[in-house]
């Protein structure tokens, strides 16, 4: 009996933007001098047009 | 803890509204432009309720083809992780949110289940027992008439320009 053996890449894990903590998810704090500041609460600089997803 | 003033409860109907030019978009976005004149640092809270809501509404809107309703649910959901406070609706949080929305009809009012846990969210998470997490929210970005009804009972203002 053979017993086959696969090496499996391990796949990098994305870097998360957030953190979890008991009663929120939380975004991560990064950027520039460690300083980010989430400004506003959607990063859209544009609204989505009605002509990309009609 | 950040400051109150500068802690913004964002609803559903406001996230759809910044996110499409069909919604009511310049609106929203003028809202934002007050907010970062006024403050350096702001915060924007939301609540999981309102995450799943706000994805749903996207994946069943007509006028998304519907090829294109997940992508663009996965692009503002992106957007909603990386840049808000998710608050998390306790068990607690939402059996007060039951009973709020179960008072509905003697107070002669139709608030949707979503706004009840809402509401008892921005009036619990100030409380001590919510340690680390715990905010006071004193406005809420909304274009739902249920958070101008709601404001004064739940300690909040709908906030304006």
């Amino acid at each position: 009996m053979t017993t086959r053996v696969t090496t499996s890449k391990k796949r990098p894990r994305a870097r998360r933007s957030y953190r979890v903590t008991k009663y929120a998810i939380i975004p991560i704090k990064s950027g520039r001098n460690g300083a980010y500041i989430p400004s506003k609460p959607i990063k859209t600089l544009r609204p989505i047009l009605d002509s990309e997803i009609a | 803890m950040p400051s109150p003033e500068s802690t913004f409860f964002v609803d559903t109907s406001f996230h759809i509204s910044y996110c499409f030019e069909r919604e009511r978009h310049e609106e929203a976005r003028s809202l934002i432009r007050a907010i970062r004149n006024r403050f350096s640092n702001p915060t924007f809270v939301t609540t999981n309720l309102i995450f799943t809501e706000t994805l749903n509404l996207i994946q069943t809107r007509d006028w998304i083809a519907k090829q294109l309703r997940w992508s663009t649910a996965r692009q503002v959901g992106k957007d909603i992780i990386t840049y808000n406070v998710i608050g998390i609706i306790t068990a607690e949080m939402f059996r007060l949110a039951w009973e709020l929305f179960e008072r509905q009809e003697q107070k002669h009012r139709s608030w949707s289940f979503v706004d009840c846990t809402s509401f008892v969210y921005i009036r619990e998470i100030r409380k001590k027992q919510y340690g680390q997490d715990r905010l006071t929210i004193k406005n809420a970005l909304a274009f739902d008439s249920d958070f101008d009804e709601a404001g004064r009972e739940f300690g909040f203002q709908v906030f304006r320009e």
